[in-house]
C-alpha cells in the first residue's frame, strides 16, 4: 500500500456500535462522538492521517448497518459507499470492516455480504477485551484463512489497542475474493465459521443477565429509570450552587471592575449593562448544564439507554411513536438538531415525520438557564420527605411534561393518520460497559466548550443588539419615564404586551422572547439586559422575585415547555423533510401549545393564589 | 472628551455592526451569503476602482464548508456531514404492506 501516491481510500464499516467511530477517532485523531448504543453515527465522516510508511490515507467513517439491503436513509449512505454510488465519492480501496467480537454471530453475517461485493477488505475483529474477559477464544489465523481476508484484533477504546491494524492497512492491498452474485445461506456460513474458529462458554454475559433482570423488569425497570431521572435532577440543583456563586462573584467583580475605568456614557452602558448582566446572567449555569451532561454520558457510555428505549418502547407504541425514537428523542435533550438528524434511523416515514415533530418538546439543555433562573427565585430551596430537594422535584416534573406533552402529541398524530399500522421494535442491547473517565472528561470538556462558543457568539451577539435596541432611540428632552421605555426595543415590548398580557407577561418578558427564538438563553441575558438598563442594580433572579408574581414564573416556565423553537431547528427539519410545510406545522402547534398552556397556567395560579 | 465621544461613537458601531453580521451568519445563512455577493459583485463590476473590484473579489462568499450544520444554533452536535456531503435526507412517502 505504501507505492501509491495519491491517498488510500479506506471506509470503516460494520455493523451499529461494533465500534468503528472508536477505531476512526484513534487513526485520525478526531474526537467524534461515541456511545454504547446504535445509530451514533448517522452521516459519513471523513479523515486523514499518515501511514508509517508515509502514506497519506483518507478514512471515511460510515453509519452502522445490519445489511447491504439498506432500508434507512442512514444505513443507505453505507450502502451507496460501499457499492461506489454515493455521489461526488470515489469506490474505496480498501473496506476496513468493524465486528464486535463479542457477538460475531451477528456481525459475521455483514462480513460475509461485504465480502460478496469484490473488493479489498481488512476485518478488524473489535472489543477482543471484552471478548476474553468472557472467556470467547477466537482462532483469528483460521478465521481469516476461511474468510479469505486479513483480520486483526483490536481494542479501539484503548490508547494503542489499534497498533496491529495500523500496521496491516500500511502493507500492500489485500487481493479481494471473487465478487459472487448468487444466493447464499449467510447464516449457514457464519454458523460454520464460528464452529470452527470460535468458542464462547455462552452467547451472553453472566453480568449482563445478571443486570438485566432488573433494568428489563416490566414493573422495576420501570421504577429504577424513574428513580435514575430524578436522582439526575436533584444532583443538578444540590451539587451547582457552590460553583454557580462562584461564577457568578468573578463575573460581578469583573464587571464592576471595567465599570469604574470607564467614564458614564453608552460605551460603559453597552459593557456593564449589556455584555457582563447579560452573559454574564447565562454564563453562571455552566455547572448545571455540565451536572447533567455528566450523567447523560455515563448513561450513554454503560449500555443503558437501549435497555430505556425497549422499556418504553409499549408506552411509545400505543403514543404512536417506536422505540427507535426514543434515541433521537434522547439526543433531543442536548438540542433538537442532533435529534432530528438522528432520525434518519428510523426506517418508516411515517414514524419518522412522527418523531421529527416532537422533537421539538423534549427539553433541551438551551431552556435549563431560563427553568433554573426562575426555579430558583420562586421555589424555596427547602427539602422534601427529608431527602429530596424541592427545586430538583420541580425541574424534574418541567421535563417530565416535555416528554408527556410530546407522547400526547405523538398520539393526535397518530389518531389524525389514516394509518393505524405498528411497527414492532427491533433494537439490539448492547454489553454494558463501567464508562471510562477520560471519556466522559473529554465529553464534558466538549461541552463546555460548546456552551461557552455559543456564550461567546451567537448569545453575545445577540446580546449587543438587544442592549442597541434597547438604548435607542434616546428619551426626548423632558421625558420622565426610564429611557428604554423610549426605545425601539421598549415600544416593541409595549405593543407584544396585548397579546401577552392575558399570559401575566409584563413588557420586559415580550422583550425577551423574541431573541428568544434564536437561542432561547438570550431570553435570560436579554432579560438582565432589560432589567439593567431600567436601573436595576440587583442580580436577575432577586429582580423577577421582587417584580413579577408566582402566576407569571409559571406562566413562563410552561411558556418554555412548549417555547416555540429556535429558528436553528426549524432551518433542520425544513432540510430533512424537504418541506415547508412540516416547518408550519411545527412552528404553529408549538406556539399554540405555549399561548394555551401558559394562558390556562397563569389564569388557574392566579385565581388560586 | 470629544476625542472620547469619537472613539466611543466609533467602538459602539464596530461592535453592533459585528453583532450584526454575526448574527445574519448564523441565523440567516443564505440569505446572508447572497447579500453579501450582491455587495461584492456590485464592487467588481467594470468601470470600478481596481482596489474597489479586487476588494469586491476577496469579498465574494466561499462555499459553505459544511452541510449547514456548522451554521446552526447547536455548533457542534458531532452529526456534521463532511465538505460536499449531500446532507439532506428528503422523507419519501410510499404505500404501507399490510402485514
Amino acid at each position: 500500500m505504501n507505492a501509491s501516491v495519491a491517498a488510500l481510500r479506506i471506509a470503516i464499516v460494520g455493523n451499529p456500535n461494533s465500534g468503528k467511530t472508536a477505531l476512526f477517532n484513534q487513526l485520525t485523531g478526531t474526537r467524534q462522538k461515541v456511545a454504547n448504543y446504535a445509530g451514533v453515527t448517522i452521516e459519513r465522516k471523513e479523515g486523514f492521517y499518515t501511514a508509517p510508511s508515509g502514506q497519506s490515507v483518507r478514512v471515511l467513517d460510515l453509519p452502522g448497518a445490519y445489511s447491504l439491503a439498506s432500508a434507512s436513509p442512514d444505513e443507505a449512505i453505507t450502502r451507496d459507499v460501499c457499492y461506489g454510488r454515493y455521489p461526488g465519492e470515489a469506490v474505496p480501496d480498501l473496506i476496513v470492516c468493524v465486528a464486535d467480537a463479542t457477538n460475531l454471530r451477528l456481525h459475521l453475517r455483514f462480513v460475509l455480504e461485504l465480502k460478496a461485493l469484490g473488493r479489498p477488505i481488512v476485518l478488524a475483529l473489535n472489543m477482543m477485551d471484552a471478548a476474553e474477559r468472557r472467556g470467547i477464544r477466537i482462532d483469528t489465523a483460521l478465521l481469516q484463512r476461511r474468510l479469505g481476508m486479513p483480520v486483526v484484533e483490536t481494542v479501539a477504546v484503548r490508547r494503542g489497542g489499534i497498533a496491529a491494524l495500523v500496521e496491516e492497512l500500511d502493507r500492500e492491498l489485500p487481493s479481494p475474493a471473487p465478487a459472487s452474485g448468487e444466493a447464499r445461506d449467510l447464516h449457514a456460513e457464519v454458523r460454520a465459521l464460528l464452529d470452527a474458529a470460535v468458542s464462547a462458554p455462552r452467547r451472553t454475559a453472566a453480568a449482563d443477565d445478571a443486570i438485566d433482570r432488573i433494568v428489563l423488569h416490566p414493573v422495576l425497570g420501570l421504577a429504577v429509570l424513574a428513580v435514575v431521572m430524578f436522582l439526575i435532577f436533584q444532583a443538578v440543583f444540590s451539587w451547582a450552587t457552590p460553583l454557580q456563586d462562584a461564577i457568578d462573584a468573578a463575573i460581578a467583580a469583573l464587571g464592576a471592575g471595567v465599570g469604574n475605568l470607564l467614564p458614564d456614557g453608552a460605551l460603559r452602558s453597552l459593557l456593564v449593562d449589556g455584555v457582563f448582566a447579560g452573559l454574564g446572567a447565562v454564563l453562571v449555569f455552566l455547572p448545571q448544564i455540565l451536572i447533567l451532561f455528566l450523567f447523560i454520558l455515563a448513561l450513554e457510555e454503560s449500555g443503558y439507554l437501549p435497555r430505556a428505549a425497549f422499556l418504553l418502547d409499549r408506552m411509545m407504541l400505543a403514543a404512536g411513536l417506536t422505540g427507535r425514537s426514543f434515541i433521537p428523542l434522547l439526543s433531543s435533550f442536548a438540542c433538537a438538531i442532533p435529534g432530528i438528524m438522528a432520525t434518519r434511523s428510523i426506517q418508516d416515514p411515517r414514524d419518522r415525520t412522527t418523531t421529527i415533530l416532537v422533537a421539538p418538546l423534549m427539553t433541551c439543555s438551551a431552556r435549563l438557564p431560563v427553568y433554573t433562573l426562575l426555579i430558583a427565585a420562586f421555589i424555596p430551596a427547602r427539602t422534601v420527605a427529608g431527602v429530596f430537594n424541592l427545586q430538583g422535584i420541580v425541574l424534574f416534573t418541567l421535563y417530565v411534561a416535555g416528554i408527556v406533552s410530546a407522547l400526547a402529541v405523538a398520539w393526535v398524530a397518530k389518531r389524525l393518520d389514516k394509518d393505524k399500522s405498528e411497527h414492532a421494535l427491533l433494537m439490539e442491547l448492547p454489553s454494558y460497559r463501567i464508562p471510562h473517565p477520560r471519556d466522559i472528561a473529554i465529553g464534558l470538556w466538549e461541552r463546555a466548550m460548546i456552551f461557552l462558543k455559543r456564550v461567546g457568539g451567537i448569545i453575545l451577539a445577540l446580546t449587543v443588539l438587544l442592549w442597541f435596541l434597547s438604548s435607542f432611540p434616546a428619551p426626548p428632552p423632558g421625558a420622565t419615564e426610564p429611557a428604554i421605555d423610549y426605545s425601539l426595543a421598549g415600544r416593541i415590548g409595549h405593543l407584544l404586551q396585548y397579546v401577552f398580557t392575558p399570559l401575566g407577561f409584563n413588557w420586559q418578558i415580550c422583550i425577551a422572547l423574541v431573541p428568544g427564538l434564536a437561542a432561547r438563553e438570550v431570553a435570560v441575558s436579554s432579560l438582565a439586559t432589560v432589567y439593567a438598563l431600567s436601573g436595576n442594580e440587583n442580580g436577575l433572579p432577586a429582580i423577577v422575585a421582587a417584580q413579577w408574581s408566582l402566576a407569571t414564573a409559571l406562566a413562563l416556565l410552561v411558556w418554555y415547555v412548549y417555547a416555540p423553537m429556535c429558528i436553528s431547528t426549524l432551518a433542520t427539519i425544513r432540510r430533512e423533510t424537504n418541506s415547508w410545510r412540516y416547518v408550519w406545522i411545527t412552528a404553529g402547534y408549538l406556539f399554540g401549545l405555549a399561548y394555551l398552556a401558559s394562558l390556562l397556567t397563569y389564569q388557574f395560579a392566579r385565581a388560586f393564589s | 472628551m470629544k476625542a472620547y465621544a469619537i472613539v466611543q461613537a466609533f467602538a459602539i458601531a464596530s461592535i453592533v455592526a459585528w453583532s450584526a453580521w454575526y448574527a445574519a451568519r448564523r441565523l440567516l445563512p443564505t440569505v446572508s451569503r447572497r447579500a453579501q455577493a450582491g455587495v461584492a459583485s456590485w464592487f467588481e463590476r467594470p468601470g470600478h476602482a481596481a482596489w474597489l473590484r479586487r476588494l469586491g473579489h476577496s469579498m465574494q462568499p466561499v462555499q459553505a464548508s459544511s452541510g449547514g450544520c456548522g451554521t446552526s444554533g447547536c455548533s457542534t452536535c458531532g452529526a456534521c456531514a463532511p465538505a460536499a456531503a449531500v446532507e439532506a435526507q428528503p422523507l419519501v412517502f410510499k404505500p404501507r404492506t399490510k402485514s
